[in-house]
C-alpha cells in the first residue's frame, strides 16, 4: 500500500510568464 | 490601458503570483514585470511586450474605460434569470439514521414521500419541460434529513423517472445525494450508476473522532469504516460519478489528517475531491493565521487530492436560492427556497399542489429575490466579489443590517497571501488532473 507523502514540493515550490486557470 | 480593478497581487520568492478573480485566472510574474505592470505600465509594454500583450489576451490588463464592475453586474442578472437551468432539491425525509450532534435540522420521525407526493413532483418537472422549452438542465438535489432512507422503494423510482421523462425530451437531468453515505449499499450500486449521480459524504475526521461523531444511535456502531469503503466502492463501480467529502474539522481533527489520508491513499484523484469546512459551533476566533489548517490544506494537495476551503470559487451568484429557476420540495409537499435553515413552517415559502403546481408566498418571495446580495457599501467595492457575491440572500432577510458580520474574509482561517498560494497550487492540481495522462 502508498504511504501518505508528508515532504515534498507543492506545484508553486519550483516554479520565471506563465498562466494557470482557475476551475 | 489599465492593470485590472480585480488583480490580486501575492510575493512567492522573487516573484509575484497575480491573481485576476473576475477572469479566475493566475499569472506568475518577475518582481521587475510587477512593478512595472502596478506602477509604469507603459515601460512594460516596451520593456516585456510579449508579457504585456499576454497580459492584455488574459484580461489583467484592461481598457480605461473597461467597466467591470458593470459587467459583473450583468452577469449577475443573466446568472439569476438564467432560463437554461433548473435547480431542484428534494427532502425525500427528513429523518435520519445518524443523530450528529452539531446538525441544525429538526427530525421528523418516519416521514418518508408518498405516492401522492411523488406524482406531484413528477407533475411539477414535466410542466417545467413543457412550458419552458428553453430549459435544458435540470439539477436535482437530495437532500434532508438523510435523503437514501427509502432510496430503493421510493427515491429511485422517482428519480428514474425524472431522468426518462427528461431523455424523452432531449434534456439533461443529473443527480446529486448530500448523504452520510451509511445507506449505499453494494446493491444499490448499479441504480446510482443509472442515474449518474454524484455525492457529497460527510467525514468528521480520523477514525475515531468520526465514530464519535457519527455512530448508529441503537448499537453505537461507527460507520467510519463503511463509509470508506462506500467512498471506494463508489469510485470503483460508477463510471461518472464525482464524490465530495467533505471534511467537518475542529481544532482536535486538523493534526490528525494524515490517517484520514492513509486511508483513502488509493482513491482515484479524478473521481474525490475534499472540502473543508469548519464545524460552525466550534467558532474560530477568527485570525488569519490558523497554520494547523494550512499544514491539512498542503498535506492533501501534496497527496494529490483537490481541495476546496470556503465559499469562494468563481461563480455568477452567492446562492442558488437568489435564482429565479430554483426550489426546494420536501416530501410533504411544502416548499422552500433555502436549504440552509431547518425546514419548519416559519421557514416554508410555498405549496406544491397535488396536480404539480407550485405555488409561492407571493410576499416571501418578492422580499427574497429583490435582494441583490452585492449591492452594498461592504461588497461593491471588494475585489472578491466575482468569488462571493456577498452574503446569501438568506442572512440577508434575516439581518440587512448587520452584513459584516457575514463577511468571508472575516471568518476566513488563512491570510490572504496563503490563501491565494493555497488556490494557486489547486488550480495547478486540477489542471494536471484534467490532462489525460
Amino acid at each position: 500500500m502508498k504511504q501518505v507523502k508528508t515532504t515534498g514540493n507543492l506545484p508553486m515550490d519550483g516554479m520565471i510568464l506563465m498562466f494557470v486557470t482557475g476551475g | 490601458m489599465k492593470a485590472s480593478y480585480y488583480n490580486l497581487y501575492v510575493p512567492h520568492k522573487e516573484h509575484f503570483i497575480c491573481y485576476n478573480t473576475k477572469n479566475d485566472i493566475f499569472c506568475l510574474l518577475t518582481d521587475r514585470n510587477h512593478d512595472l505592470l502596478c506602477n509604469h505600465l507603459p515601460q512594460l509594454a516596451q520593456a516585456a511586450p510579449r508579457v504585456y500583450e499576454q497580459l492584455v489576451e488574459q484580461r489583467f490588463i484592461v481598457d480605461d474605460d473597461a467597466d467591470e464592475y458593470g459587467e459583473l453586474c450583468a452577469e449577475y442578472d443573466t446568472a439569476i434569470h438564467n432560463p437554461n437551468v433548473y435547480y431542484l432539491t428534494l427532502l425525500p425525509s427528513l429523518d435520519c439514521n445518524l443523530r450528529c450532534w452539531y446538525c441544525f435540522e429538526k427530525h421528523v420521525k418516519g416521514s418518508h414521500l408518498t405516492p401522492e407526493s411523488t406524482q406531484a413532483i413528477l407533475a411539477y418537472v414535466r410542466r417545467l419541460w413543457d412550458e419552458h422549452p428553453q430549459l435544458a438542465h435540470l439539477n436535482v438535489e437530495m437532500f434532508g434529513g438523510e435523503p437514501l432512507l427509502y432510496f430503493r422503494e421510493e427515491l429511485y423510482p422517482l428519480l428514474a423517472q425524472i431522468k426518462q421523462d427528461a431523455e424523452e425530451r432531449q434534456r439533461k437531468a443529473s443527480f446529486f445525494f448530500v448523504t452520510n453515505a451509511v445507506c449505499i449499499t453494494p446493491d444499490t450500486l448499479p441504480l446510482f450508476d443509472r442515474l449518474n449521480a454524484s455525492f457529497q459524504i460527510s467525514i468528521d475526521g480520523y477514525k475515531d473522532r468520526h465514530d464519535r461523531v457519527k455512530f448508529i444511535p441503537g448499537t453505537r456502531e461507527g460507520t467510519y469504516d463503511r463509509m470508506i469503503e462506500t467512498v471506494y466502492s463508489l469510485t470503483r463501480n460508477l463510471k461518472n460519478t464525482y464524490i465530495n467529502l467533505r471534511l467537518n474539522y475542529d481544532d482536535e481533527t486538523l493534526p490528525h489528517m494524515a490517517d484520514l489520508i492513509q486511508d483513502l491513499i488509493d482513491v482515484d484523484r479524478h473521481k474525490v475531491g475534499v472540502h473543508l469546512e469548519r464545524v460552525w459551533q466550534t467558532g474560530h476566533s477568527a485570525k488569519h493565521d490558523n497554520q494547523a489548517l494550512k499544514a491539512a490544506i498542503d498535506l492533501w494537495m501534496l497527496n494529490g487530492f483537490k481541495v476546496s476551503y470556503m465559499n469562494l470559487g468563481r461563480r455568477s451568484f452567492s446562492c442558488k436560492a437568489s435564482a429565479v429557476n430554483q426550489a426546494i420540495f420536501s416530501y410533504d409537499g411544502t416548499a422552500y427556497k433555502c436549504s440552509g435553515r431547518d425546514f419548519t413552517p416559519q421557514h416554508c415559502e410555498g405549496t406544491l399542489t397535488a396536480d404539480g403546481f407550485l405555488h409561492w408566498d407571493a410576499g416571501k418571495l418578492e422580499r427574497r429575490m429583490n435582494i441583490v446580495t452585492y449591492d452594498n457599501d461592504l461588497c461593491r467595492s471588494c475585489k472578491l466579489m466575482p468569488l462571493c457575491w456577498g452574503p446569501c440572500c438568506q442572512k440577508q432577510l434575516e439581518s440587512p443590517s448587520d452584513l459584516e458580520r457575514f463577511c468571508q474574509k472575516r471568518h476566513m482561517e488563512l491570510s490572504m497571501p496563503d490563501y491565494i498560494c493555497y488556490q494557486f497550487n489547486e488550480a495547478c492540481i486540477e489542471t494536471e488532473l484534467r490532462t489525460p495522462s
